[in-house]
Order: C-alpha cells, then structure tokens, then sequence
C-alpha cells in the first residue's frame, strides 16, 4: 500500500487564481484584446490540471477566460448596458443576454483549449509524481 | 534515484491532445478574432453603454479661453453658456459630436462623394451624384473663402471644428467612438471647415427645386403630350380653394406683371414646353429622352433613397399676429417634414454668450441654430418650391461645347472615389460656362447651373439671424448672405415693451432670372423653366430676383400667415414662377381655413393644428368614390357595406378611421392605373406624383380627359373594385360573404410608421407604428402611391415640432427621436412616444445657468481650459 503524499496546499491556488482572474480582467479591460486574456488563462487552467486534477484544466481555463472577460461587463451600468445587448443581440438574431455573454463564452472557449495546450505540454515536459511512477502499466 | 520518465502510450497522448489544442485555439482565435475585439469590454461596443450616461462631468480642453458650462436637460435639449463666441461654439462642435459623431461624419462623406470608402461599392452611385453636381468643390471653395467673406464667423467655424475634433481626439483615445464605427470597422476622418460645408451642400440639395423637376417634366411631356401634361402638373394648380402665402393676387411690394403691360391669364396659358421657351424644338425634346433619363438617375441619391424610401418631402409653418391670438403676442408654428431615422437629424440647443442667446434646432455638422427663437424673435423655414437650379441642354462635339455660336472646350475635373475593398473609381466631370455635365448621350449633355457648384454663404446668414434683434435686422441677414436653397422664412417678433409686435414673412432665395420673349414679342424676365433650357446661348440667367423685390410681406391684415409649401404667390407676380412645382397645397388649405375660423390662437390651438389629420382634397375627391360605391352597391355587398363609411367620412385620417382606408386604396388604384403606368412605361422612376386636387378638377371639369381611357367615372369604377377586393383579400369581410363587415379596415392597419437606422442595421430602427395622416394633412404622413398591401411604411414626416411665442416666452418642441445616436443611451429614442402622441417638451429659453431648467437637469458639464 502506497503511503499518501502530502495533501497539495490549496490556498495559494486559490489566491493565484483570484490574482489572475484579478488580472485578467484588468488586462481585458485595459488592453482589451483577446490574445491578452488567453495567456493568463492557460497559464491557470495548466497549472490547476497539473497541481490538482486533469478535469480541471479545461474547466479553470474556460472560467478564467470567462472571467476574464464577464467582469468588465458587469462592472457596465445595468440599464444601457442591456439595451445596448438587446439591440445588438437583435442585429444578429441572438437574445439580448445571450449576446451579452457571447464575449465572455468565446474567450472561454479559446481559454479552455490554452489551459488544455498547456496541460498537455506540461505533462509532456514534467517529470511524473510518485503516484504515477508506482502505478503499474 | 531519478524517477522512470512517462510512459510512451502516455507520452503519444498528451502530443496529440495539445497538437489538437494548439491547432483548435489557432483556428478558433483566427476565425473569432473579429468578433473578440468588436465584443471587448475595454474597446469594443460595450464602451457605448460605458459613455451612453450623462453625468456631471469636468472636462480639460486647453483649447477653451473661459469655462463653458453645458447642462443637458431632461429632455436631451444642450444649454452651453460660455463668455465669448469662439469658446461657445467649440463647446457646440464638442457636444454636438459626443453625441452624434457617427451621424456627422457619414452624412458630410455622403455629401463628399466620398461614402464609398466606408461603405464600399454599395455606395458608388450616390457618391457619383454629390460629385456630379460638384459639391467637393464648392465645400472647398467655402472653407477656403469664408475668412475672406467674413472673418468673425470663420474664427467662430474654426472654434467649432476645433471642438469637434477634441472630441475626436478624446473618443480615440478612451476607445469610446460611436458604435456605428465599430460595427462598421471604420475610423473618423477629422472634421473641417469642408465637412461642414459639404454637409451644408446635402441639406441644400435635398430642399432645392430645379434639378429633376424639368427633366421629368420633359419626359412625361414628351410622352403623353404638353396638354396633358399640364392637366395634372399646371404651373398654377386649378383647385378653386387654392391659398398663397402672400394674400393676394401676387402684387408684392406694389410690383405686379400688370405694371409690365403683360396679362399674367394670358401668360399662364402659353405653352412652357415650347420651342420659343425652351429653345428646344418638341421633336428634339423626344430625341433626347434619353439623356434626360440618365441625367435623372444621375441626379438621384439611392443610398437615401434605399434608407427613406417613401416620398413627399414638405413642411409646414404659420405665424398668428399678436392681433389674431390669445396671449397678446405673435405666435409661430414649424414643422419640416424630411426623411426621419434615428438618430433625429436636429439637435435641440440652447447657445448663450454674451451677444448670444438663442435656443432651437441645430443640424448636426453646423454650428449655430436654424430654426428657433431668441430673446426677441421667433422663426422658421419651409420649403417654398420656386426653381433654383436650372438644366441646360449642351450641344458637344468631341471635348468642345457650343455656345452663341461658337465652339469652347469644356473643363475638366478629376473626380477619384476611394472605395474600401477595390480599386478607386476615377472619372473626369466636364464643365461648361452653365455647370458640370452630369449626363451625356452623343452630341448633348445635360448641365445643371445652379448656385450651389460655387460658394454661397447662408452658414454667416444663419449666424447672422440667431443674433437678430428685429424683423428689419432677420431680413438683412437673409437679403446679405442667403443665396439658397429656396425657402419660405416666417418670422415673428415681440418684447416686453411691444409684446404685440410683429410678424413677417419672405422667400429669401436668389432665383435666377431668365429672360423668355413671349410669342408676342413682349419680354419677361421668369424664375425657371418647364422644361430643360437650351444651353447655347439665349437662355442663361440674366441676374437674379432683387431681394426687395422677392415675395414677401410683414404684417398682413388678415393677421397671419403660413407657408406650408403651396404657391408662394399669386399669378401677377412680377418674377412669373415658370418652374415652381407647387406643392397640391392640400395641408396650406386646411392650415388656411383653420386660421380663418379661428382668430384667437393659443399654444394649445397651434399645437393642435399641428396634429390635425383632415385631408381637404379627400374631401374634395371622396364624393366620387361615394357616387362610384353607390353605383356598384346593388350588385356588390362589399360596396354596400363601404357606402356608409364613406357616408360619414369627414375627411379625417385618424388611425380608427376605416373610410380612409376605403378612399386611400381606392385612389392609389385610380392613380396606378392612370397616371402611375403610363409614367413607368416612358422608363422613369420616382417621377412626382399626380395630385388628388387635380383629379378632383379633371372629375368635374374634364371627366373625359386622355387621363381617363373610358372617362373618370369608369376609371373609377374600376379602381373601386380593385380596392375592395385587394382590402377583402388582405383585412377579411367577417363570417358571412353576404353582408361583408368591413369595421375592421382602420387606417392604423394599413398606415404605419417606421424610422430606420442612419446605419442601415435593421434592428436599430424603430417601429413600425399604426400612424394617423397621409400626405396632404397638416399631421403628415406620407407614402408612395401604389397599391400594395400594407402601404410602403412612411419614413417622411415632422422632423421636428415646433411651437412658440417670440423672445423669452413659452415655446415647446419635440423630435421623433432623442439627443444621443447611442443605442445604448436613455436619450436614443425617449421622445419617440411624445411625438407620436402629439405632446411636447420646453424649449424656453433658460437665459442663466442658475436655471430653473423646466425639464430639470440631467448632467452638468464644466469645460474648463
């Protein structure tokens, strides 16, 4: 039976994602380009699927880049910041809200496969844990 | 002990996820990459809801000499007080472009020629038109020469440019240009003297009469015959009832045809059309139909034309004396009816400086106020229809033009058109001593004179007017620098120590003056033409009406006047109005009875007028539809059902009326079938239309006219039943066929409204609105004449309303529309409601930034320097 390694520190996972969301979202804004948000976001989402679970490179790159990009949105004043959706979202023959999360749901995606990029190239080039090296194959 | 490196099977699968990865996000960021930087929340259009409040702001513009306070009041009207002129009117040009920057730039590069490099090819042919009539020329003739003309207003202009161009600066910036930029993907030019000038030029075009009107005129003439033609489109209408602006027989400043020794009767039964007036034989005139066709659709602007495609561009205004109202002062009424999208062509302002108080409806693009009211008087403007503009057909050969007999070559412009996404379109645009030639079939060419290919100076004359302090002073101003395009000006005045005061009126445009030499023998010096002009000599203008000598009269004894687009004068005006393509003067006869019958006018009775719905010629023409679905009853029971509607019809187009229904389909389908398809054939779009008070003539007078193949009464029948069955078909009869039940044929059914998006994004516009009107009710609400189910929405109409006394006293206003261009703003359409709904907003004068602002106060800006 294998002896449990030590339980992985979450609090500075968190904190660095809080700071990079943080980050994200400030770059978004600021630089407002969407190559901005895509780093940041597969830096995340790598190291969350490194350091705690596979699933969760996707899932984190997709939130952070969400995130990332939702935040600004919601810092907008409510009223014409709907309208404007609503107007919008008809042009393209989408729902107001939806339209208004569309920013936030593609980079997301883009998000989502740089966390996956980075994942995988960190399994590539990281040496494996115990765990791994004592499963069998 | 090192560790043992992955497994290979392992190894395989992460290169091959992130193979897929990389490949899958290099893919997704290449395709979405447009759509992620038009939906960033820091550059993107999202910004618009960022900047689409007004706050209390202050801004920095070193520019500035003094503070400048802006308040924007409840209703979206801008108040700048500033301490000097330059500084007033940069806060305009600022504020003006903070709020409809978009809406600027593109109608000054509509103006330009230029569109095309926005918009692409979609835009080439509007673009050739403002080019055509040489308009990047005359803006820049204008900007060049307006320090020269009047160096005051240029340092004013510049101030404005300035203001405009720090708005510019802070948008790029802060990443806050308009929406439309974005969606667009294009970038402002910077503004200028010449944008402002070339947006002066598209205003002027769409309100100048002279460019089409004879080239239609001479190609349905050529069709159908002269007689006929002046049937429907006699230089005076028939009508019994018809009212002018100046009372009267058109002795104006005691100048009549009579003092000439010429009956104006005998004058007015010429043939226009002819050889010895034209200079132009009829055989000739059939031959060159098809230039005037090309000159035609050369000359039309389908870009407008596509966005606000209905017709009837008119407008109304009347003025009551002190003597003639309630409240002891003149009181003035003004409403253009002009193309209406969102954003509102006006800008309602409020322009205060110390030798500086005016407030009212700005365009935006132009400092200044064109129709308002300041401490002392109260004005506004209409179209009144006299040519200004005159063609000339050109004899060629090869790059030479004839004229008095010998050859001169023509001059060349080059006229290159940026277009995004090809190659630029280059083409050189001949001039001869008339004008460009804007169409050439072989060995002739139609050229345009008209004041407006050079420098002309109305942006001082309208400087110049907001500044009057009296009657005599808004004359001067006009009588200075008012040149075109051909407007009736009303204009009251009164204070407090004459609160009576007074009230006027003038058609301030410089019409050209060509002298015909009638088949008599007897000279006359005429204002425009019938038809297309000989350009080789013997027809070129030979000066211009003396500006005391163009129609015009202060205080009338009748004790008011109005202007709603009918003759301006009678027939013994000394200047006879060869081209003057009258309006039907449908709403000037319902304006004219009502002031008649009603000597003490209130605000609320100006108002009212304002939102009166009665069609005088459907009173006229409906007694022959009620005498049409009488005949038909016993036979039909839709008609049956029809008689009593008709019965009772009063002449009012209220959205629940069902007999205005009945009449409108009914005399679409008489116009169709007689006037509309004869006209289509000879290979023309757009010509004018035939007017009901003509038809309602012909009824009596001439019911067997060529018009009418089988005479009125069949032509009418068979419109009768085209309409019931097409209204049948579309609005049903109820259960039993046997007694049709056509109660629910309301007008608000089949008439409805929409206002398009200047942007041309569909989602933008707003509507469509049951509407009340149609195009001869002072409430207009015009639509082309067809006879298609529902009618074409109306897209023309009140651009704004307008109603006040002169100087400090009451006066309200509203616009279809709102203050900003911003979807995304409270003040895009907030005024929409109001103005469907005929109410107003307070447009009196706030002489303070202390206030009190009676529409209270959203924002404060302090513009400091």
């Amino acid at each position: 039976m294998t002896e449990p390694g030590p339980r992985p520190r979450r609090g500075p996972l968190v904190v660095a994602a809080g700071v990079l969301v943080a980050a994200s979202a400030a770059v978004a804004y600021l630089v407002a380009a969407w190559w901005s948000i895509v780093p940041l976001a597969a830096v995340l989402g790598g190291l969350a699927g490194i350091g705690l679970r596979w699933y969760l490179a996707p899932v984190v790159g997709f939130l952070s880049g969400f995130a990332g990009w939702a935040v600004p949105l919601l810092l907008l004043p409510a009223e014409p910041r709907t309208k404007l959706a609503d107007v919008l979202g008809a042009a393209e023959g989408l729902s107001g809200p939806f339209f208004l999360w569309l920013g936030p749901l593609l980079i997301g995606l883009l998000g989502l496969l740089a966390g996956c990029a980075l994942f995988c190239a960190l399994r590539l080039v990281r040496p494996p844990t115990a765990r791994e090296a004592s499963t069998p194959a | 002990m090192a560790l043992p490196r992955p497994r290979r099977g392992s190894r395989r699968r992460y290169a091959v996820f992130l193979a897929v990865s990389v490949a899958l996000l290099v893919g997704a960021s290449v395709v979405l990459q447009g759509s992620l930087a038009l939906l960033a929340p820091g550059t993107g259009v999202w910004t618009d809801a960022a900047t689409a409040s007004w706050g209390n702001e202050t801004i920095v513009l070193p520019a500035l000499e003094h503070p400048v306070t802006v308040i924007r009041d409840g209703s979206g009207t801008v108040h700048i007080y500033a301490q000097d002129d330059p500084d007033l009117f940069y806060a305009q040009g600022y504020t003006q472009a903070s709020d409809r920057l978009f809406q600027m730039e593109v109608e000054s590069l509509s103006a330009q020629g230029n569109l095309s490099s926005w918009l692409g090819p979609s835009a080439l042919a509007s673009d050739e038109m403002y080019r055509y009539l040489g308009v990047p020329q005359a803006a820049a003739a204008m900007a060049a020469g307006v320090a020269a003309e009047d160096p005051s207003v240029a340092q004013d202009m510049n101030a404005y440019v300035a203001g405009v161009n720090a708005y510019i600066d802070w948008a790029e910036a802060h990443h806050a240009l308009p929406l439309a930029f974005k969606v667009l993907g294009v970038q402002p030019y910077r503004w200028s003297l010449f944008a402002s000038f070339c947006f002066d030029r598209l205003m002027v075009i769409g309100q100048t009469t002279g460019f089409t009107e004879p080239l239609y005129a001479a190609v349905e003439a050529a069709g159908v015959g002269d007689a006929a033609f002046n049937q429907l489109f006699p230089i005076y209408p028939q009508y019994s009832q018809n009212f002018t602006v100046l009372p009267g027989n058109g002795t104006d400043n005691g100048n009549s045809l009579a003092d000439e020794g010429i009956s104006a009767s005998d004058l007015f039964s010429l043939d226009w059309f002819g050889s010895w007036a034209t200079g132009l034989s009829d055989a000739l005139n059939a031959s060159l139909v098809p230039l005037y066709r090309d000159a035609i659709a050369n000359l039309s602007d389908p870009y407008l034309a596509d966005l606000s495609p209905s017709s009837g561009v008119g407008s109304n205004s009347w003025v009551v004396a002190a003597n003639h109202s309630s409240t002891g002062t003149p009181l003035l009424a003004n409403d253009p009816h002009l193309p209406i999208m969102l954003p509102s062509l006006w800008v309602s302002t409020q322009l205060v400086s110390p030798d500086f108080d005016v407030e009212g409806w700005s365009l935006a693009g132009l400092l200044g106020v064109l129709i308002g009211h300041n401490d002392q008087l109260a004005w506004g403007l209409t179209n009144s229809e006299g040519a200004t503009a005159l063609d000339y057909v050109e004899t060629l050969q090869g790059d030479s033009y004839l004229q008095n007999g010998t050859w001169h070559p023509l001059s060349w412009t080059n006229e290159t058109i940026r277009v995004a996404g090809r190659a630029p379109v280059a083409f050189d645009l001949a001039w001869t001593d008339n004008g460009p030639i804007v169409a050439r079939v072989g060995d002739y060419g139609l050229s345009v004179r008209w004041a407006g290919t050079g420098a002309t100076w109305e942006a001082i004359a309208e400087l110049d007017f907001d500044r009057a302090q009296s009657i005599p002073q808004f004359f001067q101003a006009l009588a200075d620098d008012w040149s075109i395009p051909n407007l009736n000006a009303v204009v009251a005045q009164s204070n407090a120590s004459d609160p009576a005061g007074h009230i006027a009126w003038v058609v301030p445009a410089r019409f050209p003056l060509v002298a015909e030499t009638l088949p008599d023998g007897q000279h006359v010096d005429v204002i425009g033409s019938r038809g297309p002009l000989n350009g080789s000599g013997g027809y070129e203008p030979v000066g211009t009406v003396p500006f005391d000598q163009l129609p015009q009269v202060a205080d009338p004894a009748q004790g008011y006047l109005f202007a709603p687009n009918q003759p301006t004068v009678g027939p013994e005006y000394a200047y006879p109005f060869i081209g003057s393509w009258w309006d039907s003067g449908g709403r000037a006869h319902t304006i004219g009875v009502y002031l008649q019958n009603h000597t003490t006018m209130s605000m609320a009775s100006m108002e009212g007028l304002q939102a009166n719905v009665t069609d005088s010629w459907s009173l006229a023409l409906a007694p022959s539809l009620l005498q049409t679905l009488e005949a038909l009853a016993p036979a039909s029971p839709l008609a049956q059902a029809a008689v009593p509607y008709l019965e009772a019809f009063n002449g009012s187009f209220d959205v629940g009326s069902v007999a205005a229904t009945i009449y409108t389909y009914w005399w679409n389908a008489l116009v169709t079938a007689t006037y509309d398809a004869p006209v289509s054939a000879l290979g023309i779009s757009g010509a004018p239309s035939a007017f009901p008070s003509a038809y309602a003539w012909l009824a009596t007078n001439d019911p067997d006219s060529s018009w009418f193949p089988g005479g009125f009464a069949h032509a009418s029948t068979l419109a009768a039943l085209a309409a019931l069955d097409l209204l049948a078909a579309h609005l049903g009869i109820g259960p039993t066929p046997s007694a049709p039940n056509v109660s629910g044929w309301t007008w608000g059914r089949v008439h409805t409204f929409v206002l398009p998006s200047l942007t041309g994004v569909s989602s933008l516009a707003a509507g469509p609105y049951p509407e009340w009107g149609d195009s001869y009710t002072p409430s207009v609400a015009p639509f082309t004449d067809n006879s298609t189910f529902p009618l074409q929405e109306v897209a023309i109409g009140s651009s704004l309303r307008f109603v006040t006394e002169p100087g400090l006293g009451p006066s309200v206003g509203v616009l279809p529309g709102g203050a900003s261009e911003d979807p995304a703003s409270a003040y895009y359409d907030d005024l929409l409601p109001l103005w469907l709904d005929h109410q107003y907003v307070s447009m009196t004068i706030v002489p303070t930034s202390a206030g009190p602002f009676p529409e209270g106060v959203v924002s404060t800006w302090t513009l400091q320097p």
